[in-house]
């Protein structure tokens, strides 16, 4: 349903991170290349939120350089990229930005009036069903007392009829009046658009960065050659400081999977403290997750890498 | 939230054996209550904290005459003939860099008076004489091991009849889809009056399955009642010597998804009794006592209730020799006995925290199983759980580690642990619900160089120059602070 962003996608290098702007790119990466990020964008009026976060998607520095590394994405210096592109930028490439801009703003804001203005017919014919309804149920009730002749404090119904009667004009007056005043509002106000604020510049921008602006494969910590190998293996890596790990192995999308391991990477010659090899096995055991540990045999060889999975047995 | 983490020596985890809460009905109960072993006095057996006789003068009241005489006696006693402190040997094992204590008199009495070391065949307190005697049927009542084995298999039923349960839940659902597919077109009202509907929407839980298993015996015991009533008799002698009770099919069951080496016991007893209980072996105990380092030097410096021998078993390793020779030790491989003694030794910061906590009064055991340095107790294992969870990390406050180059890096990683070494230990702790205390502790300069005496001489002064900074650390979440 959505359209593929051409490729390489550009990652923004921003103040040492790695973004995507582009909801294409971030949906596309999930779906075909397994990489999920941090969703990190707060709604303007609530910076202090922390759930259900929105664009921009972090990545991990690893997982910005496995992209690169596959051809799918290229770092792109965002700072260097805005302002040549705003300098570049030409008069009647700027008009015709702004217009188009104004011209989604209509777009949406006839989209929304017409949604609105459907949901107010729909409210207001339940209503004339509802009013109509009893109106006919008052009506048969009069008529069956009259019809039995018994003495009834008459005084009573026909008035309710009447009242009824009334309240129906009112009624059947006021929504004439309402659409009266929608059909005004729909004539008015084509003038006024919504306010458009896009999630990406590459519209007045160009999508592709030029060479100068594009920045080297990212640095990373000496775990990426676990991290790739991981990931080669069809699993969905997300960052795990919660479970106190480096990352979390998720057998398929984080969505649909609780994760399987709780990752930790370790140098082939580095001296480990069995004490944290028992905390991290017991905090897997715990969660029913296994703690694994890891890394390249040979330095500079994803191949060599090996993992150890480490279980409680007693627990 | 993890039953198996509680200690099993505590009051309440002893009071009530797992067996016993699966045995509901009244004949089935009663007998085996009677047969329950009376509880240990820990209060009594535990009333010293530490394995060293005091003898206080007796009380002085002023207006007494009397009370000043007997003061002054008892005094005098002491002074003329000061009585014995008791002193218990152990003994260095240089190949494993262990101290260990065979004797069992002293075994119980480091155990007993302040919880020091740990049963080498045992999981914590030296259990395995009872434990041995229980499985050849000589002795009755039940060890911490036992207990915890006998809720492990319980607990794995329980999981087993949950995920049955679980599976069945699915299927009913299953089948009421397939009928409601059918019968899609006919009936629109059927699904919500299939069985299954009040079924899923209640949660399955384990205490949910404790309580259907429950049922589910007491339902067999009266079916079972009913059925052949002539032989209650001749069960309930069968209840009443404690052997297996056969004939409940879910009692049954039970024994033959366990594959744990105590339930078969009881025909074992059976054999032996037959055999003849006059000539039962006797168990020889092969456990020892296995001292941490840090408590071995604790007793023998700090008490004076240890003396440890060297591996000829013969000649006691003097106290300034035992320092420099338990830090040489505290790396694998050791180091030559010739090298000197550095200042961050990571035994002589352990021994600082150790005897710092030990002197507050807490009963301080290893953390292995927490993934932590050490464990506070408030009394002992045998009376609550841990409180605290300490983490030993050096600091090199002075200026003297800041002067070289190679003085910072080695302070660097000596100091470093990464982020996720700390979220995970801290994590851990919160499923046991322990405080994590990180305890830094401020290293010394090297000193030796400017005494005349070397260092190892004068142990007090060397372990005055250390402090001890204890930091307790949380995971706050905002969200479920709020007020």
């Amino acid at each position: 349903m959505d359209s593929d962003p051409l490729l390489p996608v550009p990652i923004s290098y921003i103040a040492g991170s790695y973004f995507l702007f582009s909801i294409d790119a971030v949906t596309y990466l999930r779906r075909e290349h397994h990489i999920c990020g941090v969703l990190s964008g707060t709604l303007p009026q609530i910076p202090q939120q922390n759930v259900f976060l929105g664009l921009p998607l972090k990545l991990m520095p690893e997982e910005a350089r496995l992209l690169v590394e596959k051809g799918v994405a290229c770092i792109v210096d965002e700072v260097k990229a805005q302002k040549e592109g705003m300098r570049a930028l030409r008069e009647a490439d700027r008009q015709k930005y702004l217009r188009e801009l104004e011209s989604q703003g209509a777009h949406a804001m006839r989209l929304q009036t017409s949604r609105k203005e459907q949901q107010r017919e729909e409210a207001l014919r339940k209503v004339e069903a509802k009013k109509a309804a009893a109106a006919a149920a008052a009506a048969k009730k009069t008529t069956a007392n009259v019809g039995s002749g018994e003495e009834q404090p008459a005084s009573a119904h026909p008035d309710d009829a009447a009242d009824e009667q009334n309240n129906q004009n009112q009624t059947s007056r006021r929504a004439s009046t309402t659409s009266n005043s929608t059909t005004s509002v729909i004539a008015a106000p084509y003038g006024t658009t919504m306010g458009i604020t896009p999630a990406t510049s590459h519209p007045p921008l160009p999508y592709a960065p030029s060479a100068a602006q594009r920045l080297p494969a990212p640095a990373v910590p000496a775990s990426y050659p676990l991290f790739a190998r991981l990931h080669a293996d069809g699993y969905y890596l997300s960052p795990g400081l919660r479970f106190g790990c480096q990352y979390l192995a998720y057998p398929g999308d984080p969505l649909r999977f609780h994760s399987h391991f709780l990752v930790v990477a370790a140098d082939w010659d580095e001296e480990l403290d069995l004490m944290a090899v028992v905390a991290g096995g017991r905090l897997g055991t715990g969660v029913k997750k296994g703690f694994l540990i890891g890394g390249a045999e040979q330095v500079d060889d994803a191949d060599s890498v090996r993992t150890f999975s480490v279980e409680w047995a007693g627990m | 939230m993890h039953p198996g983490v509680q200690h099993p020596k505590s009051p309440d985890a002893s009071s009530v054996p797992a067996s016993l809460k699966t045995e509901t009905s009244p004949k089935n109960a009663s007998p085996a209550r009677r047969s329950r072993p009376p509880r240990p006095n820990h209060r009594h057996i535990h009333r010293f904290p530490f394995p060293v006789d005091v003898h206080p003068l007796p009380p002085l009241i002023p207006h007494n005459p009397l009370s000043i005489v007997s003061v002054l006696l008892s005094y005098l006693t002491y002074l003329i003939a000061p009585p014995q402190q008791h002193v218990y040997s152990a003994y260095f094992d240089s190949a494993t860099s262990s101290v260990h204590v065979t004797d069992p008199k002293a075994i119980r009495a480091l155990w007993e008076m302040g919880f020091f070391g740990k049963g080498s065949l045992s999981r914590s307190e030296p259990s395995w004489v009872e434990r041995e005697k229980k499985r050849r049927g000589l002795l009755g009542g039940t060890t911490s091991e036992e207990v915890t084995r006998q809720r492990r298999t319980e607990r794995r039923e329980l999981k087993m009849d949950r995920a049955r349960m679980e599976k069945l839940i699915i299927q009913e659902r299953l089948k009421a889809e397939a009928a409601a597919r059918q019968g899609a077109d006919s009936t629109v009202e059927q699904p919500s009056q299939s069985p299954s509907a009040d079924v899923s929407t209640e949660k399955f839980s384990l205490r949910k399955a404790k309580e259907a298993r429950l049922l589910d015996v007491q339902r067999a015991v009266q079916q079972d009642g009913e059925v052949n009533f002539p032989d209650t008799s001749e069960k309930q002698t069968l209840n009443g010597s404690g052997k297996t009770v056969r004939f409940s099919p879910v009692v049954q069951a039970k024994e033959f998804t366990s594959d744990s080496a105590i339930l078969q016991l009881p025909e074992v007893i059976a054999e032996e009794d037959k055999a003849g209980p006059e000539e039962r072996p006797t168990v020889e105990n092969e456990e020892h006592l296995h001292l941490s380092n840090e408590e071995a030097f604790f007793l023998v410096y700090g008490l004076g209730a240890l003396t440890i021998l060297d591996d000829t078993r013969r000649n006691i390793i003097p106290t300034s020799a035992l320092l420099p020779l338990l830090c040489h030790h505290s790396k694998f491989p050791p180091r030559d006995s010739s090298s000197e003694l550095n200042p961050d030794d990571t035994f002589l910061i352990s021994y600082v925290v150790y005897h710092h906590f030990r002197s507050l009064g807490w009963v301080v055991r290893s953390g292995v199983k927490f993934g932590v340095d050490y464990l506070l107790y408030n009394r002992g294992p045998v009376f609550s759980h841990a409180e605290f969870a300490i983490v030993v990390i050096p600091s090199y406050v002075d200026q003297y580690w800041k002067e070289t180059e190679e003085r910072r890096t080695h302070c660097a990683t000596r100091v470093s642990r990464s982020w996720w070494w700390l979220h995970c230990v801290n994590r851990v702790q919160a499923q046991v619900k322990k405080s994590l205390v990180v305890c830094y502790v401020e290293v010394p300069p090297p000193v030796s160089y400017d005494l005349d005496v070397p260092i190892e001489t004068d142990i007090g002064r060397l372990l005055s120059q250390y402090q001890v900074r204890e930091m307790v650390v949380r995971r706050w979440v905002p969200n479920r602070t709020r007020d």
